[in-house]
């Protein structure tokens, strides 16, 4: 039965994210084997392996992991708001805000911390503007919003552009990889564990309502669910968990859009399954994205937003292809 | 006390007047009927008794409370709609769709409570569809997907059933069907259902339809709407006249009697 299938994918993906935690860890430049690895984790012993261990891939996984975790989630989230298969934790600005913010950083050459909450903080004020404009003529329409947001985003995008094209080539070299997205500076701690948890939880506590929501907002009022407070909670939860994962990575394209529609393919409509499965399937997928993204062309590293693209679209398609099929 | 009263109402829809002062006071276990031609604004009406659209003025009390402020998780526990486009096509099975009428009753938060699976399995069975439970939505038939929204609804339990337009894509013997599927859910009495704490006594319900037989069968007070914001009401009896259909709809219509009942057609 359905119980079945759905316990089949969970446990599916619970053993794609360890084999993908796993594979992070023995890929870069020094050589592990598994058994070593293991030890490592257990007892460490041998120096140098140790140290890129623990302060270079476990870091970089756990990272990567977060931040797909957030997006996918963000990405369903948005999705069900805006009732729209092509929204994606981008799609109303909140990237365009923080690549703004961001690219401004490095422009005036800070780093790090700064470079962090720049990006921070131009997601928030692109949330605060779309919002503002969209809430401004009373009752709130998701056409509205998605207008909003699409002109508030390619207007974000002019202002990208500007920075892009005025600034010296060294710049320009660390902004575009910002922009594709890229893990080698992320910096994750205890508050985006908690974020996420939060997100999942929160969510599922709306799960049914989201189930409701998707079936239109007269049927979610007819059925009991406050339509406008969901869809305000919706919309700044959505907007942090997208803000705080570009912050860590920059905007990494792609896993939102497309890890909750493959989820959907495989089965998981219902959003209480939805969710949490949403986060096992993206943060399993950009930690093989981000193995890839720096050992492909070792010792150079790719952006990851380029190898989520190149491993997501051809994968995305077989799905599709497959279940149209049946 | 009213189950429903709706006092004084004003309703407009882009400056256009729907109805105008509009005051229907609808008992417990009355069936109503809401006619009146394509645009007059029936659909408006049953929107606006589920608070979904706000009138200009007046107001709907549900058992004597205003509408706007009983929350609306609690309003959806009395009141539920069938809505005249049906229900959309996403893909989900026939059971998962029903169970959604269990969204306001809902207590558990994860898990599906199994007395809410066997509501749902019992109202797909009152619409002879249980058999189709595991099927998904978009494979059904327009009948069949107007069935499965009727008995979403049915699961939903409402004291008070607002239909707009149920017989859509229904043939003759499904109409006829429908009639007595409602009727037998209208006269299960409080016994069965006061468990469910969705209220005391029979449950009500007000249908729009441009359907002029059906109301004249099945409803037993009608609300006719004849345009500009006037309006009727009354017993179906009184209402349901050659004269006043004629006016409400600006044709003209005939009525023939044969036994009990009366039959409407255009001349």
């Amino acid at each position: 039965m359905i119980a079945t299938r759905q316990l089949l994918l969970l446990g599916l993906l619970v053993l794609l994210t360890i084999a993908s935690i796993i594979f992070s860890l023995l890929s870069g430049s020094v050589e592990l084997t598994l058994g070593q690895l293991l030890s490592e984790l257990l007892q460490p012993r041998n120096e140098i392996q140790s140290q890129v261990l623990h302060e270079i891939r476990i870091p970089r996984t756990i990272a990567a992991f977060i931040t797909g975790g957030l997006l996918a989630l963000a990405g369903v989230i948005m999705q069900v708001l805006l009732r729209n298969p092509l929204a994606d934790p981008y799609i109303l600005g909140i990237s365009g805000g923080a690549a703004v913010g961001a690219l401004s950083a490095i422009l005036i050459g800070a780093s790090g911390w700064w470079l962090s909450n720049a990006a921070f903080a131009g997601a928030l004020m692109s949330v605060a503007i779309v919002f503002g404009i969209a809430n401004r003529f009373g009752s709130w329409s998701v056409t509205r919003l998605l207008l909003t947001g699409v002109v508030v985003s390619a207007g974000w995008g002019a202002v990208i552009n500007i920075l892009l094209t005025t600034s010296s080539s060294n710049n320009v070299q660390s902004m575009l990889f910002w922009l594709m997205g890229d893990l080698s500076q992320s910096d994750v701690g205890r508050i985006h564990y908690l974020l996420l948890a939060a997100g999942l939880i929160g969510g599922l506590i709306v799960s049914r309502s989201l189930n409701v929501l998707m079936r239109g907002e007269l049927v979610a009022a007819s059925l009991g669910v406050n339509v406008n407070g969901l869809r305000i909670a919706l919309y700044f939860s959505a907007s942090l968990l997208t803000a705080t994962a570009v912050t860590i990575a920059g905007s990494v394209g792609f896993v939102g859009l497309v890890i909750p529609h493959m989820l959907r393919l495989m089965g998981a409509r219902d959003h209480r399954l939805l969710l949490p499965y949403s986060i096992l399937l993206g943060g399993s997928f950009l930690v093989v994205a981000d193995s890839l993204a720096r050992t492909l062309i070792a010792p150079q590293q790719l952006p990851v937003g380029v190898v989520t693209a190149v491993i997501g679209v051809p994968t995305f398609l077989i799905i599709l292809r497959s279940t149209i099929s049946k | 006390m009213p189950i429903l009263a709706i006092d004084s109402l004003t309703l407009t829809l882009q400056d256009k007047l729907l109805v105008k002062n509009l005051t229907v006071n609808i008992n417990e276990g009355q069936r109503w009927g809401l006619l009146g031609k394509n645009g007059v604004g029936k659909t408006t009406l049953l929107h606006s008794i589920l608070g979904i659209i706000t009138a200009n003025s007046g107001e709907i009390k549900f058992r004597g409370k205003n509408i706007l402020d009983i929350s609306r998780q609690e309003l959806a526990k009395n009141l539920g709609i069938l809505f005249q486009e049906g229900i959309s096509t996403l893909p989900a099975t026939v059971l998962e769709t029903v169970l959604l009428g269990r969204h306001p009753h809902v207590q558990t938060l994860l898990r599906d409570d199994p007395q809410d699976v066997a509501i749902a399995l019992d109202a797909l069975k009152e619409l002879e569809l249980v058999d189709l439970a595991h099927r998904q939505v978009d494979s059904l038939s327009g009948g069949e997907r107007q069935r499965l929204g009727l008995a979403m609804l049915f699961a939903q339990m409402p004291a008070f059933f607002l239909l707009d337009e149920p017989n859509n894509h229904l043939d003759i013997a499904y109409q006829v069907k429908l009639l007595e599927t409602l009727n037998d859910r209208l006269n299960q009495s409080t016994e069965n259902r006061s468990s469910q704490g969705s209220g005391v006594g029979k449950a009500s319900l007000l249908m729009a339809t441009h359907d002029i037989n059906l109301a004249s069968r099945f409803c037993d007070n009608i609300i006719l709407l004849m345009g500009n914001g006037e309006w009727i009401s009354g017993t179906n009896i009184e209402i349901l006249s050659s004269e006043n259909l004629s006016k409400s709809y600006d044709c003209s219509i005939e009525m023939i009697e044969s036994g009990k009942n009366r039959w409407f057609y255009p001349t």
